[in-house]
């Protein structure tokens, strides 16, 4: 699904280039579980926007199903994020005047999906996250675990195959992680594509595979049995 | 992500910031209310102005003759005499009367009032539609050098109120002398036609005018062409008689001994010719006043629009990580920018109008509603929206999803 061969990503940072990305190259294939971790500043988040289609390579090549991300254009770019993949961040990044339902059909209002339709997926999004009953809840009236609920149901509007989580339990308390864990590990079991940014090792822990960044370089990366 | 849509975002947006949001619209309002109302305003001026001047009929051909030197009565009519039947020989005019006009005090119960004295022949009241004696009659051939006076109807409602004053005496001095007339009319309502108010006159037979105020009088003639196609030709031909006739004047001027033409003959056409000339130049300053106000309020928009833009940039990076293309950033921005303005746009509209019809009703002159300024400024706010919100909008368009997300 996701093949990166020597990938590199600089970041202007005033005068000096910063170089996040040392030159990465890894393999990714369907319905994996895959964790990456890694110290601060490794660069496991630039490789999770490098994988996401927020930010092409500086050089290198990255396939996403076969096409070169590097070569696309910002509009096809929005096309994949929309499409294929689902982003769940830290801190939910949910529209602060929009409700719960809202939120989740706004990624199928430019998919250009019919509202009706629109409407009855979000229902089953948010059915499939245990908030059947905050449809009309603002992010201000919900607690961090049910954000987060909805952030998941939203990334899973689309139905896309390949499911991203840039530290999702980071502001979360341990019960609440725990749950939001579960819930990608079904999304998982029925057939997804998972991966995870993460710090905490106990995460880390469930899925497949663990890829370790440091400075920019893979480090280690480790198949293991959850 | 359809238009529609893009419009709910875009008033929810505009919704969580009413204040900025009105104030935003107020600059539009202001702009587009002014030059709505500019234009309503000249329209309906105008449209009465023309009517007036139209008033005197566009045959009509206005000839004026400047007094050069002192001159005896009898010279002065004799050459009324032969002008005018020259001028009725001429084979594009129809018809010539000749007026002299000039002040005099008409002195009533003790008091001095200055009035305008027009010296007319009985030809003169059917020039005008609806001009008639309301009251007694007007004057008569047989008048000719009688004192008689015919009086205006603003004249004979300021100086005799609701008394009759057909019969009456009215005593005016004309060239320091005073002289007894005795009213045998009033006219009817007839109101400004041409440069002249038909109510504010006092008429006098032309002969007794010439006899009175004799040497140093300003004498002119309202010709009427055969027909309106002719109006030039026969404006030419009067002047053709005019140069044989009427000798050049040798004036003395701080520059020496200057000789001109001592007369000018005036289509009605030209005159609204150039009344419109000097309208459309009005029209243009108090217009390019309104379009400034306009850009102002433009530069307003783009103003908080590029705040929006800031304040919202996490939003953005939310929109694009989720899948908006930069195109449905940009249309979203854009949408809200179009519709402070056209929001502004139809206030505008309203209060402009408004303000036309108040003007109208100052002014008293139609109140003229039409399409074509409803449709500018329409127009125009949507221009200014789309002109004002696109650096803004673009900019969103092109923010880095990843900075956008970040951005505190």
């Amino acid at each position: 699904m996701i093949e990166l061969t020597d990938v590199t990503k600089d970041y202007p940072m005033g005068e000096v280039v910063y170089r996040a990305l040392r030159g990465v190259d890894v393999r990714i294939g369907d319905n994996e579980y895959v964790a990456i971790t890694g110290a601060s500043g490794s660069g496991k988040s630039t490789l999770m926007h490098v994988i996401g289609a927020l930010h092409r390579p500086t050089s290198g090549t990255a396939l996403f199903d076969g096409e070169d991300l590097g070569r696309l254009s910002r509009e096809q770019l929005a096309r994949i994020r929309n499409e294929r993949i689902g982003f769940i961040f830290q801190q939910f990044y949910l529209l602060a005047r929009s409700t719960a339902l809202q939120n989740v059909e706004l990624p199928m209002a430019y998919a250009g999906i019919r509202p009706k339709e629109r409407r009855e997926r979000s229902l089953a999004c948010l059915d499939r996250v245990g908030l059947r009953d905050f449809t009309h809840h603002r992010p201000t009236q919900l607690s961090g675990g049910q954000s987060q609920r909805v952030a998941i149901a939203r990334a899973l509007a689309n139905s896309p195959r390949l499911i991203l989580g840039d530290e999702p339990t980071g502001n979360l308390d341990s019960q609440t992680s725990e749950e939001i864990v579960s819930l990608f590990s079904s999304l998982h079991n029925e057939g997804r594509t998972v991966m995870i940014v993460t710090h905490e090792q106990e995460i880390a822990r469930q899925a497949d595979r663990e890829i370790v960044l440091k400075d920019g370089w893979i480090e280690e990366d480790r198949h293991g049995t959850a | 992500m359809g238009l529609l849509e893009m419009l709910r975002t875009s008033l929810t947006a505009l919704r969580a910031h009413k204040l900025r949001t009105s104030l935003s619209v107020l600059g539009i309002v202001i702009g587009v209310a002014a030059v709505v109302a500019i234009i309503a305003i000249v329209n309906g001026a105008t449209a009465d102005m023309k009517e007036q001047i139209a008033g005197l009929g566009m045959r009509t051909i206005t000839i004026s003759i400047f007094p050069q030197a002192m001159q005896s009565a009898a010279s002065v009519r004799a050459l009324t005499e032969e002008l005018t039947a020259d001028f009725e020989a001429a084979p594009s005019v129809s018809q010539v009367v000749p007026t002299a006009s000039g002040q005099g005090s008409a002195v009533i119960d003790g008091q001095t009032y200055q009035v305008s004295l027009m010296g007319v022949t009985s030809d003169y009241a059917e020039l005008f539609d609806g001009f008639y004696a309301e009251n007694g009659r007007f004057l008569h051939p047989l008048d000719e050098d009688r004192k008689v006076a015919v009086l205006g109807a603003a004249i004979a409602e300021d100086y005799f109120g609701n008394a009759d004053p057909v019969g009456q005496q009215l005593k005016m001095e004309i060239s320091n002398q005073e002289t007894a007339f005795r009213i045998i009319g009033v006219m009817s309502e007839r109101g400004q036609v041409g440069y002249q108010n038909l109510d504010d006159s006092v008429y006098v037979p032309l002969s007794t005018m010439q006899i009175l105020s004799g040497s140093r009088q300003f004498s002119s003639y309202i010709a009427q062409a055969a027909d309106e196609e002719l109006v030039e030709q026969a404006a030419a031909e009067i002047e053709a008689i005019l140069a044989q006739t009427v000798e050049t004047a040798t004036m003395n001027t701080p520059m020496g001994r200057m000789s001109r033409t001592p007369y000018s003959v005036q289509v009605q056409k030209e005159a609204i010719e150039t009344y419109e000339e000097s309208v459309n130049t009005m029209t243009l300053i108090l217009g390019g006043v309104g379009a400034i106000s306009l850009l102002v309020g433009g530069i307003g928009i783009m103003n908080i629009m590029l705040v929006s833009v800031t304040e919202r940039t996490r939003e953005v990076g939310i929109r694009m990580a989720i899948g908006a293309r930069p195109q449905d950033i940009r249309t979203q921005f854009l949408v809200e920018a179009v519709l402070i303005c056209f929001l502004g746009g139809l206030l505008g509209l309203g209060i402009g109008w408004l303000c036309a019809w108040l003007g109208a009703g100052i002014g008293d002159w139609p109140f003229v509603i039409s399409v074509y300024p409803a449709l500018l400024a329409c127009g125009f706010s949507l221009l200014i929206g789309v002109t004002f919100g696109l650096y803004p909008a673009l900019r969103a368009s092109k923010l880095d999803p990843v900075e956008a997300l970040r951005y505190e």
